[in-house]
């Protein structure tokens, strides 16, 4: 796996895209609590550059952004060998259904509702770590 | 949430193996203040920006989402609803996250012409959402609920054409 050699190697490596800049500070500030290396973007040019030397172990993102949908984006991963692995989660305020629902059809490996994650990011996000773990 | 079982090795798809979350032990989070005031700063820029851009659009009896040189600008205005919403809901102004999805709806299902209502709504709903900004984060309030309640009425069934031709 690719990694910088400066970069520490001990801690969950998650990426977020959204393209609210409030809602990326949340979530660092939630992630980095729980330890995790956080690297977010609001675009995906740079989304893109960060995928060329860092791989993280859980990606995080948003469905509705302009350029690309969280679920466009997950199905291009999902079709790319060097992220073909990596878990990626969709969160996004739609309703927990409707959410669900695009999760299944873009093969995601979970979701996480916004309005529930400033209790839930940090603990689901472990979660899907440990599970990787196995 | 859910979860698919991750591959074991790199390289590899994931199979669609559902599992059932286990109980979390879940920490809440407390926003800071300035992650609070930026929040409201944010939400004031766009409800600036939703209500110009409506007002651009001609408002009430301007150009509907029927219009093709008016579609973009209207999808502009959903995503500042939806991202608003978002924010909202994050921080726990659930409130303000109520008011901004009804907006959404109301714009999503909103007929050919805008119409005296659509805009009307749009200028009570802003004016909520800018009451509750400065208070902490809490959940809907009486104002709150009945404008969920009139916006939801409104959109359902034959008073979709009221709304249109009003």
């Amino acid at each position: 796996m690719r990694r910088r050699m400066n970069e520490p190697t001990d801690r969950r490596r998650v990426l977020v895209i959204d393209d609210s800049e409030l809602a990326l500070e949340m979530m660092k500030e939630i992630l980095e609590r729980e330890d995790f290396d956080v690297r977010v973007t609001t675009t995906l040019d740079a989304f893109d550059d960060m995928l060329k030397d860092w791989v993280p172990q859980v990606i995080l993102t948003d469905v509705n952004m302009p350029g690309m949908t969280g679920v466009e984006l997950c199905r291009a991963l999902k079709n790319h060998y060097e992220t073909a692995h990596v878990p990626i989660l969709l969160c996004s305020s739609l309703p927990h259904d409707e959410l669900e629902k695009l999760a299944r059809a873009c093969e995601a490996d979970g979701f996480i509702c916004k309005e529930e994650s400033s209790e839930r990011l940090g603990a689901e996000v472990s979660a899907v770590c440990e599970a990787m773990a196995w | 949430m859910w979860w698919k079982r991750p591959p074991r090795s790199s390289g590899g798809r994931a199979h669609a193996h559902v599992i059932a979350s286990a109980p979390l032990q879940t920490v809440p989070f407390i926003p800071s203040s300035a992650l609070l005031d930026k929040f409201r700063a944010s939400a004031a820029e766009r409800l600036d920006r939703v209500l110009a851009q409506l007002q651009a659009l001609g408002g009430a009896h301007g150009q509907g989402r029927g219009d093709a040189t008016a579609s973009e600008a209207y999808t502009l205005v959903e995503r500042e609803l939806h991202t608003l919403k978002g924010d909202a809901g994050m921080l726990g102004f659930r409130g303000v996250a109520a008011v901004a999805q009804a907006l959404e709806q109301l714009l999503i299902s909103q007929p050919l012409q805008p119409g005296d209502f659509f805009q009307s709504e749009f200028n009570r709903g802003a004016a909520i959402i800018r009451s509750l900004l400065p208070n902490a984060p809490e959940p809907p309030d009486a104002q709150v609920i009945l404008f969920v309640k009139d916006v939801t009425e409104a959109m359902t069934g034959l008073d979709l054409d009221a709304m249109q031709h009003q």
